[in-house]
């Protein structure tokens, strides 16, 4: 824990009250719908905007205290906002030259490996407003890495892209910790960005941490807006048994012993890799189907479910009322399942019961295992 | 033209060159303070600067002229600092020059620095750059066209300055005698040949400076154009 915050600001209505300490690996996602407070969080950790009534201390480094305030060029973090923010005065190579030459330390990745990983060699004797949206958010990554920063915070990067753009600018954001030792701070308001992102998430509304911890127990939580997403679903982690190669398929296996067969990956066996499956691709049955196409069956206990709850009554949202979020357990970890009540009511279902959770799709979120 | 003429048009030159200087120095500044101070009075500077631009010259002038009498503490101050008098001088006019052709230089200035985007220098911020680095590598090379349009139009409006100077200058040959005042000299004393070379040099040096300014802006508007638009701050 190395990032210790304690920010609090009012401005107008709007009141943001964090309290916390974050790790200093991986990447750590600030969620929360928009007008919660995420990007303000943001600007406080970068110093660009000063909490009156604030801490920051980065790995034993006074950033705000009472007395000072360190300013954001001083601060040597890599930020990349939300609109690339090219310099426009400036062609693909000029920005990344604009960060090279102020560098915060001699460590970091070169030139050449930054473009690279990017994929932007090819654009170095661009003109920047000529480059496509997702060419711009990748040169505003490579010019924030190339700055050699201690910290990098990302501020929605990936808004504004169309869904192909997205997936290929996921791919490229999932390898970067890899290559780089420095801690990131993510902000997203997509959870399907975070569940593939990030290891430690921060959950904000209305300027309020409302829950911080690992992203495979909050995942699952149902007294938390993630499991209320359209896009909601459980985050597991797995080991990875045996290849099926007749089949193209890999066997993994989750810490409670249930087993899933999932398309062929490039992981080796033991290899720990980290799992999505999202609550509309479950399915509940009382017994076990025995004809099914459906390869992944998994035994398991429910353990609620978001018909009580009073949170369901608060978000006055028609889609909740016709279905439900229930939450099955599998030993330690956690699937959702999103059926409808119609369905629920028909099984009657209820906490306790064992039940058969059937997957019609794992997905891999990362071959790589979590940095934490 | 006579030797007399020659002698008005380099002074000209001289006075608005100084000038020009000078006033790039005060007013970039002065036009930055202006561009981000959230300063309750800051109408009362901008209002204070902007004078020369609806009074008649000969108001600026007349005070000038009373504030440059021997006199009077600024003249002797004047006197203290540099040992020659200020009435009727070169120097005077320079400051009269200045304070004459502030707001067209400022102006200009102000609403290019207004017009950088908050978010590009953040930017720069986060990228290692100190306030002065973040003016000198994003705010100039983005506000390019303001500053050419400042200094043409501070020079140009101090060539063609004639109320202030026939206040307060004199009209001394070599000294104080500018080309304008040359020119009323010479149409006074019905010199007609001579006076169609002096303004008619003068049509013919601003056109051609005016079209070099347009031409260059507007191969930069189209540049810079779209980057200001499209990708407005949110």
């Amino acid at each position: 824990m190395s990032l210790l915050l304690s920010l609090h600001m009012r401005r107008g209505d709007f009141e943001l009250n964090v309290d916390t300490a974050l790790p200093s690996i991986g990447i750590t996602a600030i969620c929360g719908p928009s007008g919660s407070g995420k990007t303000s969080l943001l600007r406080c950790i970068a110093g660009l905007e000063r909490a009156p009534q604030g801490m920051v201390q980065f790995c034993g480094d006074d950033w705000q205290t009472q007395r000072q305030f360190l300013a954001c060029e001083q601060r040597g973090v890599g930020v990349v906002f939300q609109d690339a923010q090219l310099f426009p005065h400036l062609n693909v190579a000029g920005n990344l030259r604009y960060a090279q030459n102020r560098q915060f330390r001699a460590t970091g990745p070169s030139f050449d490996e930054v473009c690279e990983w990017l994929q932007i060699t090819a654009l170095l004797d661009r003109d920047v407003n000529k480059l496509s949206g997702g060419e711009r958010k990748r040169v505003a990554i490579a010019r924030a890495l190339l700055r050699h920063p201690q910290l990098l915070l990302m501020d929605e990067p990936l808004s504004g892209l169309h869904d192909t753009a997205r997936d290929e600018m996921m791919d490229v954001l999932q390898i970067l910790p890899q290559h780089l030792s420095l801690p990131i701070i993510y902000v997203s308001h997509s959870f399907h960005e975070i569940s593939r992102l990030a290891d430690h998430v921060l959950l904000l509304e209305n300027g309020q941490l409302i829950a911080e911890g690992d992203l495979v127990e909050l995942s699952t939580r149902l007294d938390l807006p993630l499991s209320r997403q359209q896009d909601a679903g459980a985050v597991l982690n797995a080991t990875l048994v045996e290849h099926e190669a007749d089949y193209q398929l890999s066997t993994l296996q989750l810490a409670s012993g249930h087993q899933l067969s999932v398309k062929q990956i490039s992981a080796r066996p033991g290899q720990s890799v980290r799992l999505f499956v999202a609550a509309r691709d479950i399915s509940i049955s009382l017994d076990a189907p025995t004809q099914s196409s459906i390869l992944n069956i998994l035994n398991c206990t429910i353990n609620s479910s978001d018909t009580n709850t009073d949170s369901n009554a608060e978000t006055d949202n028609p889609v909740n009322r016709s279905q439900v979020t229930v939450r099955l357990a599998l030993g330690e970890q956690y699937l959702l399942a999103r059926i409808t009540r119609k369905s629920y009511d028909r099984l009657n279902l209820h906490a306790g019961q064992q039940v058969f959770a059937q997957i019609k799709t794992v997905a891999l979120v990362n071959e790589y295992g979590v940095a934490s | 033209m006579s030797h007399q003429d020659w002698l008005a048009i380099l002074l000209t030159l001289k006075l608005a060159g100084l000038t020009t200087l000078i006033l790039l120095l005060i007013a970039t500044p002065l036009a930055w303070w202006l561009a981000n101070t959230q300063w309750r009075s800051k109408p009362l500077i901008e209002a204070l600067v902007a004078l020369p631009l609806v009074l008649p010259p000969t108001v600026l002038g007349f005070y000038l002229l009373i504030a440059f009498a021997p006199n009077s503490p600024i003249a002797q101050f004047w006197f203290t600092l540099t040992g020659s008098t200020l009435a009727f001088s070169f120097s005077a006019l320079v400051i009269a020059s200045v304070l004459y052709s502030l707001p067209f230089v400022v102006q200009p200035l102000q609403s290019g620095f207004q017009q950088v985007p908050k978010a590009l220098l953040e930017t720069a911020a986060s990228l290692g750059a100190s306030r002065l680095d973040r003016f000198a590598s994003v705010v100039l090379p983005l506000c390019r066209s303001n500053f050419l349009v400042a200094t043409t139009l501070g020079f140009a409006h101090t060539v063609g300055e004639f109320g202030v100077v026939l206040m307060i200058g004199g009209n001394i040959p070599g000294r104080t005698q500018v080309l304008s005042i040359a020119l009323y000299d010479r149409v006074e004393s019905l010199q007609y040949s001579a006076a169609h070379w002096l303004a008619g040099g003068l049509i013919g040096f601003s056109f051609i400076v005016l079209c070099g300014v347009y031409r260059f802006n507007r191969a930069r508007g189209l540049e810079l154009g779209s980057s200001y638009t499209s990708k407005a701050q949110t």
